[in-house]
């Protein structure tokens, strides 16, 4: 194998890994994911054939790469600030594998930093292990990994590109040192912050997690008994109006207005319709919640339909069932509103030992959804996408399922969830 | 021009009026006939000639001495198949609408607004209901209703077309799964592997790579698209299941 050669296989190596981190940072684009890998090659084909006598550390070659990797983003999804931000990334995790693994090797060899990656067996060592690291950091991230507040996102994406920024230093600098423990220490402290970062942040974005569901289920509460309150106040408000209601229907039919006493009687109608039920289950916080919800939705233009069966044992604690039932209507109704027409469908049914639930509402345009999941670009804030993966929580702590799919312009969450005793009377017994 | 069979029964003869005006005209628009009859009592509508063939039913549930929900009872022992609409003027009632398996509870008072979407469900749920797969067997040609499909397995260059009963085809036919009508599809057939297509309809679950359906029989589903294939079953669940 010619010298120049083993120059571009790493490269090749590192490449592989760029991908695998660009597609689980920004998600899948507008083309079919196949797609994009046989492009995202046949580019790095045609750059390095293009700068053949490619000379690795030095300040072109990592402004070459970094270019390249920005090109590649371009091929997965996410939004701009995101792609520019993917080098940075791309950077920390494969100069930080190649600096570690290249000054470790030519510490224990006692070869010079420069001539660890000669052989084609050491590059293929270095191409598989960086690529193993890479996907095993993806699939941690992926497991832990949840929105950060936007103080903590500066923090940490200036630590990154300082990161960033040292690797490169070393990189083309270090090549240059002949006392390689040196070098070998310094990539072992930058690879240990760099894991202390991520640690780190995987602890704040949890807490940040339960710190949000915490807040959005206080408030969903505080929702809930306010409009509860609501409809107590507005029933004692018509029971005390009832002897005046009599009093006026009564004045009208003396004086023989029959149609006064029905246009009366019509606007009481209307105001008794809006602080009542629509919905009867038998459950009577699904009932009130339903209720509010169909108000709610009728005050935006937006039709709310039920087709609902008894749910006396629905197997959702209160908290619980405000958390599901809240998120998935209060987004419904958000998103029909802006749709033609403006429709909601919501179906829960009890099906062979369990319950089936389903959200279907009209959207303006279709969601991208992958995998059962929304696309990660659209969770770009700790508030955004909290209520849906609060739901999911839910669900799953319930040992429920669910699925999300948007198609023709409806979007449909369905779930479904053991029939047993509700959570809390479980509990009790 | 295809026919359906109407029940409204409602005491206030105005109110059932209201309902036939809706009716009518929707069912015409799609090509339908509505037979439609009105009746003022449950005794009445008990009385009416071949209730058995009536698909539709609006039912008030508060009928002058006698309860709807027990005359929708009767309809549905009459004909298992017949849909129940109940319209009253008290949500109250509506828990015991679920005891008949209604097809909707509508109020009243929201009757202007809730009335055509429930035609229109009604209309989807009873007529491509009625679509058939129609094939040439032995140069003759055959349609079998989606209804009774519950599988079709293909076996070489034939597709075997099966019911109710296990291992006993429908029919038999030339040709190929991929070459199955689009519309089977979008009304609830399902491919689970290379060489079968499922009727959501009739199968009871999904689980451990394998489709097992109402009748006993199990399919293998394709390990590759499991995740989609559940997933797209419980969304079918959420849409059309019914107890």
């Amino acid at each position: 194998m010619s010298e120049q050669w083993t120059i571009h296989l790493p490269c090749a190596g590192e490449f592989i890994a760029v991908l695998q981190i660009e597609n689980a940072m920004l998600g899948r684009g507008r083309l079919p994911r196949w797609g994009s890998l046989t492009l995202a090659g046949a580019f790095w084909i045609v750059t390095q054939v293009l700068w053949w006598d490619y000379q690795p550390y030095s300040v072109q070659a990592i402004a070459f790469n970094g270019l390249r990797f920005l090109a590649a983003s371009f091929l997965f999804g996410g939004t701009l600030v995101q792609k520019f931000f993917s080098p940075v990334i791309c950077g920390v995790a494969i100069l930080g594998c190649e600096n570690l693994m290249g000054a470790v090797a030519a510490t224990i060899w006692h070869i010079r930093f420069v001539d660890v990656w000669t052989t084609p067996g050491n590059v293929l060592i270095y191409g598989v292990t960086t690529n193993l690291v890479v996907w095993l950091f993806v699939q941690l991230l992926k497991r832990s990994a949840a929105p950060v507040d936007s103080h903590q996102r500066l923090a940490a994406n200036t630590f990154l590109c300082v990161s960033a920024a040292m690797n490169c230093v070393l990189s083309i600098y270090g090549q240059q040192l002949d006392y390689t423990p040196v070098m070998m220490l310094v990539c072992i402290g930058m690879t240990l912050s760099v894991a202390a970062y991520f640690a780190l942040l995987t602890l704040f974005s949890s807490q940040t997690l339960q710190a949000n569901r915490i807040q959005d289920q206080i408030k969903m509460e505080q929702e809930r008994s306010e409009a509860l309150m609501e409809s107590y106040r507005s029933q004692r408000r018509l029971t005390h109006d009832f002897s005046n209601h009599m009093d006026a229907v009564n004045f009208y039919l003396d004086r023989g207005d029959i149609e006064g006493a029905k246009t009366y009687l019509a606007g009481i109608s209307q105001k008794v319709a809006a602080g009542t039920a629509v919905v009867n289950t038998n459950h009577p916080l699904l009932d009130a919640l339903l209720s509010r919800e169909y108000h709610k939705a009728a005050q935006k233009g937006v039709m709310l339909q039920f087709d609902l069966c008894d749910l006396r044992q629905f197997p959702l604690s209160d908290t619980d069932l405000v958390t599901v039932m809240c998120n998935l209507l209060d987004n419904a109704v958000e998103a029909a509103a802006k749709a033609d027409p403006p429709r909601i469908d919501l179906r829960l049914k009890h099906l062979e030992g369990e319950y089936v639930g389903s959200v279907r509402n009209r959207v303006a345009r279709d969601v991208p959804v992958e995998r059962g999941a929304l696309p990660a670009s659209t969770k770009t804030g700790p508030g955004h996408g909290m209520g849906m993966a609060n739901v999911c929580a839910v669900l799953d702590r319930s040992g429920g399922e669910y699925t999300i799919s948007c198609k023709d312009r409806w979007f449909c969450f369905t779930f479904t969830l053991p029939a047993g005793a509700p959570a809390e009377q479980a509990a009790t017994v | 021009m295809e026919r359906m069979k109407v029940l409204i029964c409602d005491d206030d003869p105005l109110f059932a009026e209201r309902i036939e005006k809706a009716a009518a005209p929707f069912f015409a628009a799609k090509g339908i006939k509505a037979d439609i009859r009105i009746c003022t009592s449950a005794a009445e509508a008990e009385a009416v000639p071949e209730l058995e063939q009536y698909q539709l039913a609006f039912l008030d549930v508060d009928l002058d001495g006698a309860s709807g929900i027990a005359l929708g009872r009767s309809l549905k022992q009459k004909n298992p198949a017949v849909m129940l609409v109940y319209i009253s003027a008290y949500l109250e009632f509506a828990p015991q609408g679920y005891t008949v398996s209604a097809f909707r509870y509508i109020l009243k008072d929201s009757l202007r607004q809730t009335l055509p979407v429930c035609l229109n469900d009604v209309y989807n749920e009873l007529f491509t209901r009625h679509k058939a797969l129609v094939v040439e067997v032995s140069r003759e040609t055959v349609r079998v209703p989606y209804d009774d499909i519950y599988s079709l397995e293909s076996e070489g260059r034939r597709v075997q077309v099966f019911g109710e009963t296990p291992r006993s085809p429908l029919c038999v036919y030339y040709g190929k799964l991929s070459d199955l009508p689009g519309e089977m599809f979008s009304s609830g057939f399902l491919r689970v592997g290379r060489s079968a297509v499922v009727n959501l309809r009739h199968v009871r679950k999904i689980l451990g790579y394998k489709v097992q359906m109402t009748n006993g029989v199990e399919l293998s589903v394709s390990r590759a698209l499991y995740g989609e294939i559940r997933s797209t079953y419980l969304e079918w669940r959420g849409r059309f299941g019914n107890e």
